[in-house]
């Protein structure tokens, strides 16, 4: 096992500079291309919600009491992709796990536009999105609070938090990064990354402070993982609605936030390893330690989709087996098969060592798992809404084109930021994979030498 | 770049195990919780049957989660390829040897024990009716809670998940019991025959085993989750049949290995000279096991929490009523409240101190607090589902609960401690027993960071 990252290890520090910050500031045309793919699809984004703007919520899918339609799906979505930065960057640092240190930036980079992604669907779910400054509590004349009792505002606080400190983590990460890019630049961009470095030389206080300082962030940020996802279920968990009152809702949706977000850093971290040959910083140990973290949550998904159902069950709950068996056999049974094939069945080829090192397989899977757990919040959202208690409300939700120009519109501004920040910051952490090289003294011998 | 294998030490861990044996205060100590155990069972069943079965439910589960968790650690070792608690896993293996023991009780318990259940027709009281109160709803309880099937199933399920963890442990102990051989050929205990299978070369065969184990990890682990959950939902959320949580099951089968983990911490500390591994388990190593045990700790209050504040918050009166009686009734709130303080504010505010999870005693002394409020958790979850009184029986409880309790122990104590006596205290065939050069480069960075 840990042969296989020792082989493919660079020879020395000017190498880790030369490979990783050679990509910056030199767009390809492959990166083009899919930068102008990026930038439409945000733009047919805009243009979308400009029209709902005009036009109203009218133009959306909404069918009362289906008032919570696919900007509610898609933004816990992209709140859980925004799940496995953090849990990669900051609970794999604190349990020294090896592997962490090729993926853990490009996964934090993906944590912070996933998150600046899901931000934007509260927004856009309000119609009228000038009065967002609603949400927060903010001194006025009349002393009027926000409803703190609610959930819904548990989720601006919790994710505003988990924003400003996985950014900020980000940022602390990548400032010994960024004094390589400055000492390896000239003119005006060396000044740009020279105030973005603040002052780096790698002194031994600076890494003394520096290294106190990361430790304390990752100690910060691991919680967060937990609460984040766990105060979006509360969303829906409050709510005396037949299939969303549910204890385990917060570790079953965190579980599947770590699904989802490893499975996408599959899918963004494979081709760009290629793309930019970084064989020697992100192989297949790390995909296939990807692919098991997967397998694990998948695991736990399962369990927690045969838990609801067992209960559901046993509750004699009329209502509550009422709705899951309807999710299995009702309108919506399509959209539920999609989930549990995605989600349980899927994944499990990742079993075999020679299915999870095998790149077209680590791919078309991870492709398999992004769908299946935007299905799993949509069989969460609207099936329950469509089929509540009483059978007179019994109602069916069809996504508007409104609703599916938004979504495809964030797909495009999240990869319009994760492509520009492929060309402007270092995607693979040059400081810690420093650390796994011997250090260039002469004449010293040392534990990591070869 | 592969660990440096010491070979004196290696040698020194199978030499100890001649004419080792538990230490005879232990013995008696042992001996006398079992005598207690029956002395209080006895005397229970003539004071209230449900109150004393209800006792035996919580030790027979507890003591099964210890057992569990300590395989379940070797699991997690095995499945994460993990060094730092290798040291580890022998002694939390040998906690599986407790589980055939642990099944027969179960037995027991399944056929004297179980009219504690209201939904049972031969319940020690008036039988609560289980039929559907409402138009449309299935007809579960009726069929899943059929005395027969009942019984068939859990004791089949928890049988299979004990022929895995059977199939785990004599993977891992093969290799390091033939290499032993090897080592202290007659003097070898004869039982390891069973174990070695006629094989002769111990790195072959530890190699082989860790290879079979590694394709057994995914099954432990799912048949661990979906039979703890089982054990939670039937043999304890079942005693109120007209409450359900869906995390009940997760919620209690982590704190299983929670139990399993403080134990592990309580063994190997108070253990270390007897077992020999004072040169395996190091400050460091207890400080990552306390790391496990703070994690896990975190995770018991986090999914509590999870629990109480959905039924809190939705004050749903058929959801309210299991966390009422225990919160709000004065015979079981200070129970809900000195479980709050030894399961979770004590061992978490302690762990968080390096050095604690250092101190060989003090380590084990938070463990042993959290051990003691994972009792009386158990307890808080049982016993006012089968005892009905205005005011907390204290003397009852500590005659009869704790002594019950402290003949599981002193049972689990005389057949885990007789064999870990006998067997290599380390895992001396495991290939990843020694530190990788990584590990000093890695903790001597986690170190520098951490002043």
């Amino acid at each position: 096992m840990h042969e296989s990252i020792d082989a493919n290890r660079p020879d020395s520090y000017a190498a880790a500079n030369r490979d990783i910050i050679r990509v910056l500031l030199k767009p390809n045309l492959g990166w083009a291309v899919l930068f102008i793919i990026a930038t439409s699809m945000m733009l047919y984004g805009f243009w979308c919600e400009f029209q709902q703007l005009t036009w109203g919520l009218g133009i959306a899918g909404y069918n009362p009491p289906i008032m919570w339609g696919v900007y509610i799906v898609t933004f816990v979505f992209w709140v859980g992709i925004g799940h496995a930065g953090t849990l990669i960057s900051a609970i794999l640092f604190l349990v020294r796990s090896r592997w962490r240190t090729g993926v853990y930036r490009a996964s934090e980079g993906m944590t912070v536009f996933a998150v600046m992604t899901a931000l934007l669907f509260p927004v856009l779910h309000l119609g009228r999105a000038w009065q967002v400054y609603w949400f927060f509590p903010y001194p006025n004349q009349r002393y009027l609070w926000v409803n703190f009792k609610s959930p819904l505002m548990w989720d601006v606080f919790a994710i505003s938090t988990y924003f400003t400190v996985s950014a900020v983590f980000f940022f602390i990460g990548l400032v010994p990064d960024l004094a390589v890019v400055r000492d390896h630049s000239t003119g005006l961009v060396k000044k740009i990354y020279a105030v973005l470095a603040l002052g780096w030389h790698g002194t031994d206080r600076q890494w003394y402070h520096y290294m106190g300082a990361y430790g304390f962030f990752a100690a910060l940020a691991a919680p967060l993982v937990l609460s984040v996802h766990s105060v979006v279920s509360w969303d829906f968990a409050m709510a005396v609605t037949a299939g969303w009152h549910s204890t385990i809702f917060p570790p079953y949706f965190v579980a599947g936030a770590i699904f989802s977000g490893c499975a996408m850093v599959i899918t963004l971290l494979l081709p760009m390893t290629y793309a930019f040959k970084w064989h020697a910083y992100v192989n297949m140990w790390h995909f296939e330690h990807l692919a098991k973290m997967c397998l694990l949550t998948s695991g736990i998904l399962t369990y927690a989709y045969g838990v609801e159902y067992f209960i559901g069950w046993y509750s004699q709950n009329a209502y509550e087996w009422g709705i899951f068996s309807w999710r299995a056999t009702g309108e919506y049974a399509w959209a539920f098969w999609i989930m549990v094939f995605c989600n349980c069945v899927a994944p499990l080829p990742w079993y075999f060592r020679k299915v999870r090192t095998n790149p077209w397989a680590l791919f078309i899977i991870s492709i398999f798992v992004n769908i299946g757990m935007w299905f799993e919040r949509f069989n969460i959202v609207i099936s329950s809404l469509a089929h509540q208690f009483d059978p007179a409300t019994h109602a069916y939700y069809r996504i508007s084109p409104i609703e599916y120009g938004i979504m495809i519109g964030s797909f495009g501004w999240f990869g319009f930021w994760f492509l520009l920040f492929l060309q402007t910051l270092p995607a693979i952490a040059i400081a810690e994979i420093k650390e796994m090289i011997a250090p260039p003294v002469r004449g010293a011998a040392h534990v990591e030498a070869k | 770049m592969n660990a440096v294998r010491n070979n004196a030490q290696v040698d020194a861990a199978i030499d100890a195990v001649k004419g080792r044996q538990l230490p005879g205060t232990v013995k008696a100590l042992a001996f006398a919780g079992i005598v207690w155990g029956i002395g209080a069972f006895g005397y229970g069943l003539t004071w209230d049957k449900k109150w004393t079965w209800g006792a035996f439910l919580v030790a027979l589960v507890y003591t099964f989660a210890i057992a569990q968790g300590g395989v379940a650690f070797g699991v997690i070792m095995q499945g994460t390829q993990a060094r730092w608690g290798r040291p580890l896993k022998r002694v939390a293996e040998s906690f599986g040897f407790f589980l055939p023991v642990a099944w027969l009780l179960l037995v027991a318990f399944l056929i004297f024990g179980l009219p504690i259940y209201p939904w049972n027709p031969a319940y020690w009281g008036t039988p609560t009716p289980i039929a559907p109160h409402m138009v449309g709803a299935p007809a579960s309880k009726e069929i899943w809670l059929n005395p027969l099937f009942f019984q068939v199933r859990t004791a089949l399920a928890v049988g299979f998940l004990i022929l895995l963890d059977f199939l785990f442990i004599r993977n891992s102990l093969g290799g390091d019991l033939v290499l032993a051989k090897q080592r202290l050929g007659d003097a070898a205990p004869s039982w390891w025959n069973f174990f070695i299978a006629g094989r002769t070369d111990g790195k072959a065969a530890g190699e082989a085993g860790l290879a079979s184990n590694y394709t057994l990890v995914p099954f432990i682990g799912f048949t661990y989750a979906i039979v703890m959950s089982l054990i939670a939902f039937d043999l304890v959320m079942s005693l109120d049949p007209w409450w359900v949580s869906n995390m009940f099951g997760g919620w209690m089968f982590m704190s299983s290995l929670l139990i399993g983990f403080s134990t592990l911490a309580v063994f190997v500390t108070v253990g270390r000279d007897w077992l020999g591994l004072a040169g395996w388990v190091k400050p460091k190593t207890t400080h990552d096991l306390g790391r496990f045990m703070l994690a896990g700790t975190m995770f018991w209050a986090y999914t509590l929490y999870a629990q109480i504040l959905p039924i809190y918050y939705t004050n749903v009166p058929e959801e309210t009523s299991f966390l009422l009686t225990r919160l709000m009734l004065p015979q079981w709130g200070w129970l809900a409240r000195t479980v709050a303080v030894l399961c979770f504010i004590a061992p978490f505010t302690i762990l968080l101190s390096r050095g604690i999870k250092k101190m060989r005693y003090p380590f084990a002394g938070v463990a042993l607090l959290s051990l003691t409020g994972f009792f009386l958790e158990r307890s808080l979850l049982v016993l006012p589902s089968v005892y009905f009184g205005d005011t907390f029986p204290t003397v009852q409880f500590l005659v009869i609960n704790v002594g019950i309790f402290a003949g599981f122990i002193g049972l689990f104590v005389l057949v885990v401690g007789g064999r870990l006596a006998q067997v290599p205290a380390v895992p001396v065939a495991d290939p990843l027993l020694f530190d990788h050069p990584w590990d000093e480069h890695v903790h001597a960075f986690g170190s520098h960071h951490g002043h």
